[in-house]
């Protein structure tokens, strides 16, 4: 398994707010967005929309779901499947766990429940 | 009506689709048939957006590839519907083909609405509707190319903002001043139309009267004024109406206005039980039986294909809230929700970067409508302050420092 990255401490993510980790910062080279969800819980996803270019960082979380901020396509953040169009293909998901209230990213690890479409 | 046995779709945009896919998704194992004039279904709103910019390809335009209506036994024809028979739900093709099915949905979207005054167009006035036509727009203008934009709509306004980023010297002819103002309310429409002239587009409040093409290739327009403009493309972009002619044909109901449309329920019914009808080339017949406005919009469409299935298959449909809908112009992403476009208190919310958002207030505080400037969280925090259509703070909304989200817990 690859080397998580910490992207921070629990508190420097707000419920309801993301931040990305630059594609240079991470082994994909793709950026990845973190979620805090309202749950308490953290997501990742690749951070570009599977429909256009466009951050999901920047969306609107609610509940389980990330709403793009272009076109309102909605993702499922546990699973990454595409719950609304214009997006059809699924976000790729990756493993968020925290440690000593420490933020680790996994990049490339999906999730166990992710969809692949 | 009892499921049917098999179902035809007719139309290829957002609404065909989403029948198709809500049908299959909910549990519809029947027939299943979608007759399409320009092969897959695809999307609509990028044609005259990234699609006439050149960032976004033809392929991309289409929902699924050919391998997800197979997987899903839906049989996709490509071609043109002539006429319908309800009783038998039979449709017949251009190609001379005939399609039965136990029920048929019509989903045929729109129909452009000529901008130019002489019918035919005569040559170098494009229309701009189809991915097409989109081509046809994009291979015409360039660095220097003079354009004239008939239409200051939606499609219009986005078809001039492209043509200035692709370097042509374009003139946008609107019939009133400014555009759009049932859309976006009328200060939302007065900031969105003088950023034509603040671009470099010129405008004119008028009507085209007459076309002619010149030996050298340009076209001439007149416009009422009687001034004449030189133009080397002419972009007719003057709106659509509802693709209803099939229908009223088959003597379904269609609303009796220079609208048209084809009369529905919320369940997409209409006046033959046979056939349902959703998205664009509807009209929807509210409760107390009145023709509500027609739009047009995107997310109304597919809204109005997942309600008819659901109603279709026995399950209940979603509740759905204010409506939304967006406009890519000069670099800007500007989202409507609900109705801007109505009477009340405007308040506006301005930052560094400029106009964030314009919202309107009924009498009692309550939000109405809104029209935000590349502000994606706003629109989504504005939506839903709609819809729970209670006072909201004012002061809070107008504050460019109290964040999107925040506004939801005042």
């Amino acid at each position: 398994m690859e080397q998580g990255v910490d992207v921070g401490g629990v508190e420097d993510i707000p419920e309801g707010e993301a931040i990305v980790v630059a594609g240079e910062e991470n082994p994909t080279g793709r950026d990845i967005a973190v979620f805090h969800a309202e749950d308490g819980e953290f997501y990742a996803l690749d951070d570009e929309c599977t429909h256009e270019e466009a951050s999901l960082a920047d969306g609107w979380l609610e509940g389980d779901r990330i709403e793009c901020p272009l076109h309102a396509a909605e993702f499922c953040l546990r699973t990454g499947k595409a719950l609304c169009l214009p997006a059809t293909e699924p976000a790729r998901t990756h493993v968020v766990s925290v440690e000593d209230g420490r933020v680790i990213l996994h990049p490339d690890q999906p999730r166990p429940d992710a969809v692949t479409k | 009506m009892s499921v049917p046995a098999s179902v035809l779709v007719i139309g290829g945009g957002p609404a065909a689709y989403t029948v198709v896919d809500q049908l299959r998704l909910r549990g519809y194992a029947g027939a299943l048939a979608v007759v399409s004039e320009e092969g897959l279904p695809a999307d609509r709103p990028p044609v005259s957006k990234e699609y006439l910019r050149g960032a976004m390809g033809r392929d991309e335009l289409q929902f699924r590839d050919a391998d997800w209506y197979a997987e899903r036994d839906v049989t996709v024809v490509t071609g043109r519907a002539v006429s319908l028979d309800p009783d038998l739900g039979t449709v017949l093709l251009e190609s001379g083909e005939s399609l039965t099915a136990g029920l048929v949905v019509l989903a045929t979207g729109a129909v452009p609405v000529s901008a130019a005054a002489t019918a035919p167009r005569v040559p170098g006035v494009l229309p701009l509707y189809t991915a097409d036509d989109a081509d046809a727009v994009r291979a015409a203008w360039g660095p220097g190319v003079r354009v004239v934009v008939l239409g200051g709509g939606l499609i219009g306004s986005e078809a001039a903002s492209a043509a200035l980023e692709a370097g042509a010297e374009v003139r946008l002819v609107n019939r009133s001043e400014p555009a759009s103002v049932n859309s976006f309310g009328v200060d939302a429409a007065h900031v969105l139309h003088s950023r034509h002239t603040e671009r470099g587009i010129a405008v004119s409040t008028d009507v085209a009267v007459g076309e002619r093409a010149l030996d050298t290739g340009e076209v001439e327009v007149t416009l009422s004024s009687g001034e004449v403009l030189v133009a080397d493309v002419v972009i007719d972009a003057g709106g659509a109406v509802p693709a209803g002619a099939l229908a009223k044909a088959a003597g379904i109901a269609v609303a009796q206005d220079a609208t048209g449309g084809v009369l529905v329920d919320a369940a997409g019914r209409t006046s033959h039980p046979a056939v349902l009808a959703v998205g664009d080339v509807t009209r929807r017949v509210s409760e107390d039986g009145a023709w509500e406005p027609w739009t047009g919009h995107w997310e109304a469409a597919l809204h109005s294909a997942e309600d008819a299935v659901a109603a279709l298959l026995g399950q209940n449909a979603e509740t759905r809230g204010a409506r939304w809908f967006w406009s890519d112009r000069h670099g800007e992403h500007v989202e409507v929700v609900g109705t801007p476009g109505q009477p009340g208190t405007v308040i506006t919310r301005q930052d560094a970067r400029g106009l964030r958002g314009v919202f309107v207030l009924d009498a009692a505080g309550r939000l109405r409508g809104a029209v935000t400037f590349s502000d994606a969280r706003l629109a989504r925090a504005c939506r839903r302050l709609i819809d729970r259509a209670t006072p909201v703070d004012a002061t809070a909304l107008a504050d460019p420092e109290v964040a999107a989200r925040e506004l939801l817990r005042r």
